[in-house]
């Protein structure tokens, strides 16, 4: 886990930011937190199995988008 | 045939006039830098408000006593009551606003345009104007070179303000002369007759000059300088009210039946309050002393009474008018009937919207999405289905399962007098559209072309999907017929939860829904793909099947790919969020 941590801080030193304006990447990133946070409790409270699946792959393509914000 | 004959003439007698008097040459130079001034202060704020004024609009009319508030706040300080109506005529067209709000709007800002005189007859004709016109100009060129749309919007308005002072001050000087050589005054007529004249008189003058506004200014400083009496003055002045309606009629006769409806109710107003101003002409402008006194104009300042006058009589206006606004709006609407909702023609675009570039840019918007719903029913219908079984259904499968009755559609001819149609008007408004704009709205522009390409691109597809979906939906091998149902789920998934993602406004929801889509859809493709490949080794479709089934897989993928995109497009608001999901 630790060596993943690392290579990510590697990565994100030697990627271009995926957006340099920094006011507009916070605001990104604090929308897209939000809505992953959301998401999470929607999984949580949901009890019916599909709709619970469906769920989780929007948490997961709410995480990819985080992470390309976050770079 | 009219206009082809009159023009000309027009122009002779006017270079006629030019040459012979001197002074009517500095009178009509004023008018004609008037005028220049008025148009670059429209321009200047259909730049400056940066869609300020469409946001207040569309959100303060919803009651009639609002609407008229908005209206008159706002042609007060846009000084242009044509502006405001180009903005609400779009808004009626794109549904944002009711008739009854939009004539409301309409009626306050006939109100809003009387400040033109407020300030033409407080400031313009007590100081030497002129000495504040040319800062104005010499600033407003120099802003005008600004590439940001805020500043070169701003030295429109500057320039605009100046050349308006400009004109005026060459109107003063013009009569001042004027009065040395030629007493107009001695032309003045009293009793009933003289005010029909003169009425009939600043009709005329508006018609031609097409602007109450340049009437009122050329009103104010002939009265200022002794040229008219008072009374006519004020006559002149309800000609100018009714002229400006014969301009706007006129303008409207090529407007959409929103644009028609709107231009009759203007003419109605005005011709209703000139007909009362008319009637109670006397009594008016006795009432227009008392009030002048009481708030402090003197007996002689006659330029300022007749502003007072002005907007007096259109408040009047209002009020004696504005409680029939709700069957004013029914009788508009049995006068203009809307044009059936064919789908051949744009219901967006209009030309009257093409110089506001935010009116123009949400036209071109709600053309884009009116284009995709008239895409969706042909898709729909070209995969057997009918959008409301489907749409909004939990069970797409079921659904598609137990639709297999074929509906008669004709793709290529639905394709060539509707959706090609309308593509191509759409194209066409918006490269008109984009000469005003600057680069981040061309942007915009450009997106939404590329939607309407997708939406067409996704009609070629289904087209030739179609061809082989109708021939083996009646296949007696069940396989094929599976998989081709398997084809026509994965597109009604696609359209139903774009349809679900619609009404959201919640971008980042919109972005992540369309992202999973985009995964399913690719994930089914290589699931199909395999199956494909079991259905061949297992001998349970011919080649022939297969060829067929993987070229409508790659139909199908493309259908729904351009789908998303198209949402992407229309459904994002924000640009930034709308460019995270690529290459995801």
């Amino acid at each position: 886990m630790k060596v993943k941590k690392l290579f990510d801080k590697i990565e994100r030193f030697c990627k271009k930011p995926y957006m340099k304006n920094e006011e507009k990447r916070t605001k990104l990133e604090r929308l897209i937190s939000k809505k992953i946070k959301k998401t999470k409790r929607d999984v949580k409270s949901s009890k019916n199995i599909k709709e619970i699946k469906e769920i989780k792959k929007k948490l997961k393509v709410l995480k990819k988008l985080y992470k390309k914000v976050k770079l | 045939m009219l206009k082809s004959f009159f023009y000309p003439l027009l122009l002779i007698s006017l270079a006629y006039i030019l040459f012979i008097n001197e002074n009517a040459q500095i009178i009509i130079t004023g008018i004609a830098i008037f005028l220049i001034g008025m148009i670059f202060m429209e321009d200047g704020f259909k730049l400056f408000s940066g869609g300020v004024l469409e946001r207040v609009l569309s959100k303060t009319t919803n009651n009639i006593p609002k609407a008229i508030f908005t209206g008159f706040l706002s042609a007060s300080i846009v000084q242009s009551s044509s502006l405001i109506s180009v903005i609400i005529i779009s808004f009626l067209s794109a549904g944002l606003i009711s008739l009854s709000g939009a004539i409301g709007v309409v009626f306050g800002s006939n109100i809003g345009t009387t400040t033109t005189a407020w300030i033409v007859s407080s400031f313009g004709v007590k100081i030497n104007i002129a000495v504040y016109a040319f800062p104005m100009i010499i600033f407003g060129v120099l802003l005008r070179f600004s590439k940001n749309r805020t500043y070169t919007g701003l030295g429109n308005i500057l320039l605009g303000l100046g050349f308006v002072f400009l004109g005026i001050s060459y109107m003063k000087d013009g009569f001042e002369t004027l009065k040395t050589g030629f007493d107009l005054s001695q032309f003045a007529i009293e009793g009933y007759l003289g005010v029909l004249v003169y009425v009939a008189i600043g009709a005329l003058a508006t018609i031609i000059i097409q602007s109450s506004s340049a009437t009122m200014a050329l009103i104010i400083t002939a009265l200022v300088t002794n040229q008219i009496l008072y009374i006519n003055a004020l006559e002149l002045s309800i000609g100018a009210n009714i002229g400006t309606t014969v301009t706007a009629v006129i303008a409207a006769a090529s407007s959409n039946s929103n644009g028609k409806r709107l231009a009759i109710a203007h003419f109605i107003f005005n011709i209703v309050t000139g007909v009362i101003a008319i009637l109670f002409l006397y009594q008016l402008a006795d009432a227009v002393t008392l009030l002048a006194s009481g708030i402090g104009i003197s007996n002689d300042n006659y330029a300022m009474k007749l502003a007072l006058f002005h907007t007096i009589f259109n408040i009047l206006g209002v009020l004696i008018v504005a409680p029939f606004t709700n069957k004013l709006e029914k009788f508009l609407k049995t006068l203009f009937r809307d044009e059936k909702t064919s789908v051949l023609k744009a219901k967006y675009l209009d030309d009257i919207v093409i110089a506001v570039p935010d009116a123009a840019i949400k036209a071109i918007k709600d053309e884009t999405v009116h284009l995709y719903e008239n895409s969706i029913e042909v898709i729909s219908h070209a995969l057997y289905l009918h959008r409301h079984k489907y749409l909004g259904s939990h069970d797409i499968s079921l659904v598609v399962k137990n639709s297999n009755a074929k509906i008669n559609i004709d793709i290529n001819q639905f394709y060539s007098q509707k959706i090609k149609s309308l593509y191509g008007e759409i194209i066409h408004f918006s490269v008109l559209a984009q000469e005003n704009m600057d680069e981040n709205l061309k942007n915009k522009i450009y997106n939404y072309k590329l939607a309407s390409r997708n939406i067409v691109e996704a009609i070629k597809n289904i087209t030739q999907l179609h061809k082989n979906l109708s021939f083996y939906l009646k296949s007696d091998n069940r396989y094929i017929k599976e998989e081709y149902n398997n084809l026509r789920i994965n597109i009604a998934k696609t359209i139903n939860v774009i349809n679900d993602l619609k009404n959201s406004k919640d971008d980042i929801e919109v972005l992540s829904n369309l992202e999973v889509l985009k995964e399913d859809i690719s994930k089914l493709d290589d699931l199909r793909n395999n199956t494909i490949d079991t259905l061949i080794r297992d001998n349970h479709i011919s080649t022939k099947m297969a060829t067929s089934l993987i070229n409508d897989l790659t139909y199908a993928h493309n259908i729904s790919k351009k789908l998303i995109e198209v949402a992407t497009i229309l459904w994002i608001e924000d640009k930034d969020i709308q460019d995270l999901g690529d290459d995801l």
